[in-house]
């Protein structure tokens, strides 16, 4: 891989919380929704990001867009670091990555047509192009997503929950981003459409070279689009490795956890996969467990898992896994 | 006799903006100890069908047909009588834990009000029954959590209370509405578990209304798919998998990609679901339809038996 185009390098976010019991001048404590995050993105790549709710997975990319502080880490955008910039060189980076969100209309404003919303990052970023150059750039925007032309006075509440998800992303592509975040893109949408926006989103990957940052929750979903795979579980990284590696071959035991939970739409293999449910429930942030943040609801966890956070180590190419114990099976 | 038997159900709302035609004439068949999965997209109608039966509907909302339960129509009961045979014979677990559990409410008062007013048991016994059936949907410390309030569960905690809620009268049928839409893939792994031990071991029967295909193919015995508040297809959910004879079931099954494979392509049923005020005259699915001619767009097609225990709607079916 040449230069990458963004290169993570132990990030993390940390919220400040109030406790509810306690004096009033109690010491606010640090809710650690991100640790100590690492990964290279390419041109041209996607990175598929899972995890349940809570995992800090759309924190990871709030701070990536600069929307949510961070509190310690670099992320080099063609080597420039976007933690560190003020806010008006972050500015020209701005354009180049662009975000997308789980809620397709609430993403859109009411009282704007389609037109202007689409068109506004333009004339934020290119404030002196004419209209009739800006009414061409959305027209054929729009056309790219699959919209029809005709649509461009329409308000957001006239299109179906995909039209308005296409909207979104005609917004973050007019002007001309190398990485889009999705964050959730399509887990708001009916199945039969969260098809059409996948394919839609991989087929601008690969026309525009576009990359990207995928979130989902769906492993099935992620596993189609990605590249890489990297799960999340309580802010920390379980596993980073080829997407289809990490299915086929799961080395940390969440992995294994979240693979076996994921239906199989058939129920001739559906039926014969018999796994052990996953145990008890997701510690609280604010008081993670000490070690493995994993071990209270992992079926292999040791004495020794208590004792020392597990780091990620390389089972071999470029498959990181955070458990010592993630040869065995 | 069948445990359910739903025939020529429709569902239509008055709304400021016109009549919303929700469900158009829906038959349904649930056994004793059956488990059902009604599968659909939004505007499908599903949900609206559970809530005819359950006497749920919105106020602006009217259903005609028949819902027979164990014989008798409860179709429009009065709320006194539904009210006897909701939690005793039919059961509801809705898609939100959290909105279906009274904020304001403990608990344990919010479990045993069924059990001192449907099983007459005195507030102790109610109690102990709750606590029990709290132990059995894997409630941690079940005997102390009992009186703690909705917001101090997890959601997929509330999700097990409110399944345990619905067990507690043991109902000879349970229908479950999304019951682990709003949840993580490890808790809807649980839930559907407890689901489906619990109907092992009391012989209830499940209606599982849900969006998700890979959830029907792990949990039901048969399957309806809904499309426009009519049925495009039933029969054994192996059968309809194996080889889907709507265009529609196909094209549903097909567009959800599967951990199992390595699929390059995801084919996608083009458009988007219908807005059930304007219906067409014809299929609801001829628009979106590789196969859809002329007939399809003018002439309603007919849900036909092909095979035993199997039906579909469609003018060209696939082979």
């Amino acid at each position: 891989m040449s230069a990458p185009l963004l290169s993570v390098r132990d990030l993390s976010v940390g919220f400040p919380v109030r406790p509810r019991e306690g004096r009033p001048w109690a010491p606010a404590r640090t809710l650690r929704a991100v640790e100590g995050v690492s990964f290279d993105l390419g041109t041209g790549e996607t990175l598929g990001i899972v995890g349940e709710s809570g995992s800090g997975k759309s924190t990871l990319a709030r701070a990536l867009i600069g929307t949510v502080p961070a509190s310690g880490g670099r992320a080099l955008w063609r080597g420039e670091d976007l933690l560190s910039m003020g806010p008006a060189e972050r500015h020209r980076h701005r354009r180049d990555i662009q975000m997308i969100f789980q809620d397709p209309l609430a993403a859109l404003n009411p009282r704007m047509t389609a037109e202007a919303i689409i068109g506004e990052p333009l004339v934020t970023h290119e404030p002196r192009l004419p209209r009739a150059e800006l009414r061409t750039r959305v027209g054929e925007i729009m056309e790219r997503v699959g919209l029809l032309p005709g649509h461009l006075n329409r308000y957001p509440h006239e299109f179906s929950g995909g039209q308005c998800q296409r909207i979104n992303i005609a917004r973050a592509l007019i002007v001309q981003p190398r990485l889009l975040i999705c964050d959730e893109p399509v887990s708001a949408l009916d199945t039969s459409v969260q098809a059409q926006i996948i394919n839609l989103l991989r087929d601008l990957k690969r026309d525009l070279g576009l990359s990207l940052i995928f979130i989902a929750h769906d492993l099935s979903v992620v596993k189609h689009i990605s590249d890489r795979i990297m799960v999340f579980y309580l802010g920390r990284v379980m596993e980073y490795a080829a997407a289809r590696d990490l299915v086929a071959r799961p080395r940390h035991p969440y992995s294994r956890a979240l693979i076996a939970a994921a239906p199989i739409p058939d129920p001739a293999v559906e039926r014969g996969r018999r796994s052990e449910a996953l145990r008890g429930e997701l510690p609280s942030p604010l008081a993670p467990p000490s070690g493995c943040v994993f071990r209270t609801r992992c079926p292999v966890a040791r004495a020794a898992c208590a004792e020392e956070r597990p780091v990620l180590r390389d089972f071999g190419g470029d498959h990181l896994a955070a458990c010592p114990f993630g040869g065995d099976s | 006799m069948p445990l359910l038997r739903v025939r020529n159900l429709r569902v239509r709302f008055e709304t400021a903006d016109g009549t919303v035609n929700a469900v158009n004439g829906v038959d349904l068949g649930v056994e004793a100890g059956q488990s059902i999965a009604v599968v659909g997209e939004s505007g499908s109608g599903k949900s609206q069908i559970m809530f005819a039966i359950m006497g749920l509907l919105a106020r602006n909302g009217s259903a005609s047909g028949s819902v027979e339960l164990e014989g008798r129509e409860v179709l429009n009961l009065a709320e006194e009588e539904l009210n006897r045979i909701r939690s005793r014979h039919i059961a509801m677990v809705f898609q939100d834990p959290m909105t279906a559990l009274n904020p304001y409410l403990r608990i344990s008062d919010q479990m045993t009000e069924v059990l001192t007013v449907h099983r007459r048991m005195s507030r102790r016994e109610a109690r102990e029954e709750a606590i029990r059936m709290l132990e059995a949907m894997d409630i941690p410390d079940a005997r102390s959590r009992i009186g703690q309030f909705p917001h101090e569960y997890s959601g997929g905690m509330r999700q097990r209370v409110l399944v345990a809620m619905a067990l507690l009268c043991r109902p000879r049928l349970l229908i479950a509405d999304e019951p682990t839409t709003a949840l993580d893939v490890t808790v809807q792994q649980q839930i559907m578990r407890l689901l489906s031990e619990a109907r092992a071991e009391q012989g209830t029967a499940l209606i599982l209304v849900t969006h998700d295909v890979g959830v029907v193919a792990g949990h039901c015995d048969e399957m309806v798919v809904l499309y426009g508040g009519r049925i495009m297809e039933s029969g054994p959910v192996k059968a309809v998998f194996a080889a889907p004879r709507h265009p529609y079931t196909r094209g549903l099954l097909n567009a959800v990609p599967r951990l199992d494979r390595d699929d390059e392509d995801l084919p996608a049923i083009p458009g988007d679901p219908p807005d059930a005020q304007r219906l067409p005259a014809g299929c609801p699915f001829a628009q979106r339809c590789p196969r859809a001619d002329e007939r399809c767009r003018r002439v309603l097609p007919a849900l036909e038996s092909f095979a035993p225990g199997r039906a579909a709607a469609c003018h060209h079916p696939l082979a």
